[in-house]
């Protein structure tokens, strides 16, 4: 173990960038122009040095600092499955940075920081090797999302931060529960001593049942879901990217990193249970998402949908499953991210109107990007949703038909809750008013590209991805053994 | 294979040729004259070599250790798949040129090319990725075409429940695809699996069978389909003689006639088959017998017409179905050209009611739709009449005289719905508005070309099918197949004799009959009250319950303040705010973790 890895540079860069973007100095005008640039140089390099990581150092651990007197180390590194969710945050972070320019007009330096400090928290929980320095990143992720969510939300609503962070707080009761759990019964705190802990049966199950509440809340699974719709539809778009795509995804990493391999043969023993629990959610996402009229709350209850999907995959042992779980995590956040970001640059020039009409034809070229978000996000095919989707509900089906079924109940739901409003949305009716602005900005234009790039490697030759995940899954389900 | 992308790169151009400066027939002609000349080629290599052809377009991905290839395959039912597809995109663009509105040409051109490109995507598949991209491609362009070419509310509405119901019906095919994978243990799909290797059970291979139907139905229009023909008829004529008998018909027959050798030894799938096919075949026959509508009336011909093609599957077999499907849809795709001329020569007038006496004004019109109609039924001495023939015999080998008979009857309804659409056009008493009659459209010759060379090729089509890649049928050339042939066709001539002798209406309540037999059979409406409404009005009811305001009404009300007061404490000064608090959680659950390690 070495105390330099391109882990820690890349882990440091967030942080850099957060303390040089809230030095930024001059009027406001300039201030948030001198922070955004230092942000966006920070996360670009905070992206390429998380690809070169993953690329580069495998299974490569260094350590921060020790303190033998305490037997405390702060150890960090990457192995296959927290490789995915590096390069997956990194990117996320990316795009948030780049669309925050447009989107923020007020205190634009703190947002800009909070975004950086949020990032290098979500990097530094999946690059944690020691449980309580995941669980302590984990949590105070929280709180710049918390902020975020109350000093930037777009409509200003009073109690959407706090039932945010009230269930977020319920299911990282359940998280330390279980860490604190673990460390007891191992004795030590670093993943290997984890990853060697023989449970009884009754712990087992407990276990089990601590780290499902908190995917629970977190993730979110009916009925613990109060708190999503509205943190998604009140959050700035580049917050919502980070909840939706990155917040959320921790607790599913927490569940592959910790659950799967130490309470496996529980979780296979009630797989068809738990199966159809997350498939019911899934038909609720869906149920909600089609009485909706506003796209945000849609792309909310989409989110609800898929995640219970992923739980769906995660209560699948098996190989296919996992590396599904991993595929569709990664392409969930992306389209959800390309989703959200293409529907707030729309309802930002509707003044956020409920009633939006005849998008594609004021925006050509918005509209069509809005159009392949939505199709990407609900696993039209070739999207990469889709192909994550076919691997879970493929072992599902082998485990379990009615879960299957009630799966695909809920994607034909999706599909509904988005076609419905598709021909007004995007064509309007006759003599409708439709929205009037400008179409695709130039800013909007290079996220596009980028989530389109990205899009088109996972559409069509997603083998450098697809091979990190099946190792991540090999990682997942050999740890315990 | 270049040739074989040249549609996808026509249809990418004129999608982005917002400012409409290509000259979009061009570009769309020259791809898809590329295009056939390559399938051409392909036809008479395997003509005179066998040769199939398969191609690798580049690595997709890896799961479960096995590789999975973007790839083109094609084995002799499949050139035939495609070259029929192409042929009729290639009449489309040139009917189209003159039939679609300035405005709208770049983009339908586009449409086609998109479509023509995703069907030999989903035609040359070996996986089931590449498969679902192309399939679910053509449903998507379907519904643009459907949604960019009408502004009315209730056709925009049919098109999501068009696009949904084939969703719903996907949901079905992929089910069955993971039954193949499930003994296969790949996402390879046929006519590319093992066979061996797939040993159904008598109870999975009648699964199999049942979920390949739902899978197929919405595309079809059959029985259990919840789309409502009527609205698929909505489309305008170009879209409607691409899409309906060539691109969802072509498409779930593919799939139907590479999954058949799976259920084929299931004697209660194929009764299924016979019984949803026969249903569809009568209630598409009913349709086309009340329907005002003149595209109403060929859309509901042609769902009678899959009915027809699905049961023979079920009796006869792939080949025997395969050689009647290309046999009806050429014809078929002819006559929605006809159709089209006529209601563009009446400026979009499309109610027979508003017709009539047109053999005068346009007398090659009734000649062309009289020639396709007798091809469509197998009259005596043209094209078609070997097909049925050979169809009868095939029915009667293998499913006895009953079956034949059924089929006759089938064939007699059908002319007889023919005979009633070209008596209220062409010869009973003009009704049209004097306005319209002084104002009528002359249809260019290259507007009459593409049903011309359809009827061409219809009359042609035994000859044709006796020289083409498709396997030789066993005939049994008896007076009995003839007479059984010759009674099918009767029903156009006995149809028009009646027509032309009656006095009066049919009797209301036989209409009133009719038309509830196929309104119940069309299942449009059942699936409107029976599935529609109960999960709207169910969800609305658990929204109303779980929704997070509601949720937010169970939050003690002293959280609440307190979570108020703290916001306005926090939001006053937040640069101030935060360091102190991230660092401070930070160090408190470090000190925590300290702490409890000891």
């Amino acid at each position: 173990m070495s105390h330099f890895s391109p882990v820690v540079v890349m882990l440091l860069m967030p942080l850099l960038g957060a303390i040089f973007s809230l030095l930024a100095q001059g009027d406001e005008n300039r201030r948030s122009s001198n922070a955004y640039h230092v942000a966006l140089l920070m996360s670009v390099s905070t992206f390429l040095a998380a690809v070169a990581a993953a690329v580069f150092t495998e299974n490569e651990k260094a350590v921060i600092f020790e303190a033998p007197v305490w037997n405390v180390s702060l150890t960090v590194g990457l192995d296959p499955l927290s490789s995915v969710f590096v390069v997956l945050f990194s990117f996320l972070s990316v795009l948030s940075v780049i669309v925050t320019r447009k989107n923020i007009t007020v205190s634009m330096r703190e947002c800009i920081f909070l975004t950086l400090i949020l990032e290098f928290f979500l990097l530094f929980a999946v690059c944690a090797r020691d449980l309580f320095y995941f669980l302590a990143s984990t949590e105070t992720s929280l709180l710049p999302l918390f902020l975020l969510l109350s000093g930037w939300g777009v409509e200003k609503k009073e109690e959407t931060p706090y039932r945010f962070a009230l269930y977020a707080m319920a299911g990282a009761l359940f998280l330390m529960v279980a860490v604190f759990m673990l460390y007891r019964h191992t004795g030590g705190s670093s993943f290997e001593d984890a990853a060697k802990t023989v449970f009884s049966r009754t712990e087992r199950r407990l276990f089990l049942g601590l780290f499902l509440a908190a995917l629970a809340f977190k993730s979110p699974l009916f009925p613990f879901n109060g708190w999503l719709t509205d943190a998604l539809t009140e959050a700035a778009p580049a917050t919502g990217v980070l909840i939706s795509g990155a917040y959320t995804k921790l607790i599913l990493y927490a569940f592959l990193r910790f659950a799967v391999p130490l309470a496996g043969e529980d979780i296979s023993a009630l797989s068809t249970g738990l199966c159809l629990w997350a498939a019911v959610s899934a038909v609720y996402g869906a149920l909600a998402a089609l009485v909706q009229d506003d796209m945000r709350k849609i792309a909310a209850f989409t989110h609800m949908t898929q995640a219970g999907f992923l739980a769906m995959g995660a209560f699948c042992v098996v190989p296919t499953a996992q590396q599904g779980v991993l595929f569709l995590t990664v392409a969930q956040s992306v389209s959800m991210a390309a989703f959200l970001l293409a529907c707030g640059a729309v309802y930002q020039r509707a003044g956020y109107a409920g009633n939006i009409v005849g998008v594609l034809t004021s925006f050509p070229r918005l509209g069509t990007v809005f159009f392949i978000a939505c199709l990407a996000l609900i696993g039209f095919p070739p999207a990469p949703v889709f192909t994550g989707e076919i691997l879970i509900l493929r072992s599902v089906f082998a485990q379990s038909l009615l879960s299957t079924a009630a799966a695909a109940v809920a994607i034909v739901l999706l599909y509904a809750s988005f076609f419905r409003h598709f021909s007004r949305f995007l064509f309007g009716g006759a003599g409708e008013n439709t929205v009037t602005g400008a179409d695709l900005r130039w800013r909007e234009a290079v996220v596009s590209v980028i989530i389109g790039a990205m899009f088109i490697y996972l559409m069509l030759t997603p083998s450098g991805l697809t091979q990190t995940t099946s190792d991540a899954a090999r990682t997942v389900l050999t740890a315990g053994r | 294979m270049f040739f074989l992308f040249l549609p996808l790169i026509a249809a990418l151009a004129l999608f982005c040729d917002t400012k409409k400066k290509l000259p979009s027939f061009a570009v769309a002609g020259t791809a898809l004259v590329a295009a056939f000349l390559r399938v051409a080629a392909m036809t008479f290599k395997n003509r005179f070599s066998g040769r199939t052809f398969s191609v690798s377009l580049g690595h997709y991905a890896t799961f479960g250790g096995q590789d999975y290839h973007w790839r083109f395959s094609f084995t002799r039912s499949e050139i035939v798949l495609i070259a029929f597809m192409i042929f009729v995109a290639l009449l489309n663009v040139l009917f189209a040129r003159f039939y679609v509105v300035k405005e709208k040409r770049t983009r339908y051109f586009a449409s086609v090319c998109a479509l023509s490109f995703l069907m030999i995507l989903t035609v040359g598949s070996v996986n089931l990725f590449q498969f679902f991209a192309g399939w679910e491609g053509t449903v998507l362009i379907s519904y643009l075409v459907m949604l960019s070419f009408h502004e009315k509310q209730s056709i925009r509405r049919a098109a999501n429940r068009f696009f949904v119901a084939n969703m719903a019906g996907d949901m079905a095919l992929l089910a069955a695809l993971f039954m193949f994978e499930t003994k296969t243990g790949s996402f390879v799909v046929p006519p590319f699996t093992n066979g061996a290797e797939v040993a159904f059970s008598p109870l999975q291979s009648f699964c199999f069978a049942t979920l390949m139907l739902i899978g197929v139905c919405t595309k079809m229009t059959l029985f259990v389909s919840p789309v409502l023909v009527s609205e698929i008829a909505e489309l305008s004529v170009p879209a409607l003689a691409y899409i309906m008998p060539c691109v969802s018909g072509g498409a779930a027959f593919y799939v139907l006639y590479n999954a058949w050798p799976f259920f084929a030894s299931s004697r209660e799938a194929k009764i299924l088959y016979l019984l949803v096919g026969s249903v569809s075949a009568v209630t598409g026959i009913g349709g086309a017998l009340i329907k005002r509508n003149i595209k109403s009336v060929l859309a509901y011909l042609l769902t009678g017409w899959f009915g027809i093609v699905v049961a023979v599957l079920a009796v006869g077999g792939r080949a025997i179905a395969l050689r009647s499907f290309v046999a009806l849809m050429l014809p078929a795709a002819g006559l929605i050209y006809s159709v089209g001329l006529i209601v563009w020569a009446l400026r979009g007038e499309e109610e027979t009611d508003k017709m009539g006496g047109l053999n005068v004004a346009v007398p090659y019109l009734f000649w062309i739709m009289a020639i396709l109609s007798l091809c469509c039924v197998g009259f005596p001495g043209i094209g078609t009449f070997g097909v049925w023939q050979n169809l009868y015999a095939a029915l009667y080998l293998k499913g006895g005289l009953l079956t034949a008979l059924v089929f006759t009857g089938l064939s007699f309804g059908t002319a007889w719905a023919f005979a009633r659409l070209l008596y209220v056009v062409f010869f009973a008493p003009c009704k049209i508005r004097p306005e319209v009659m002084g104002a009528m459209l002359k249809p260019s010759i290259w507007m009459i070309a593409p049903p011309a060379i359809l009827m061409t090729v219809s009359l042609f089509q035994e000859f044709v099918f006796r020289n083409s890649i498709l396997d030789d049928l066993t005939t049994v050339e008896t007076t009995g197949m003839l007479a059984l042939s010759l009674a099918g066709c009767s029903g156009i001539c006995i149809g028009f004799g009646y027509y032309a002798a009656r006095k009066r209406r049919a009797p209301p309540g036989v209409k009133k009959a009719v038309t509830e037999v196929v309104r119940f059979l069309s299942a449009g409406a059942f699936y409107e009250r029976a599935v529609m409404r109960p999960v709207t009005v169910f969800a609305r009811i658990v929204w109303s319950f779980f929704s997070s305001d509601s949720t937010a009404e169970r939050i003690p009300v002293a959280i609440r303040r307190a979570a108020e007061r703290w916001r306005v404490v926090q939001s006053g000064k937040l640069s101030v705010f935060i360091m102190p608090a991230l660092i401070g959680l930070f160090v408190l659950l470090t000190v925590v973790a300290v702490f409890v390690k000891g």
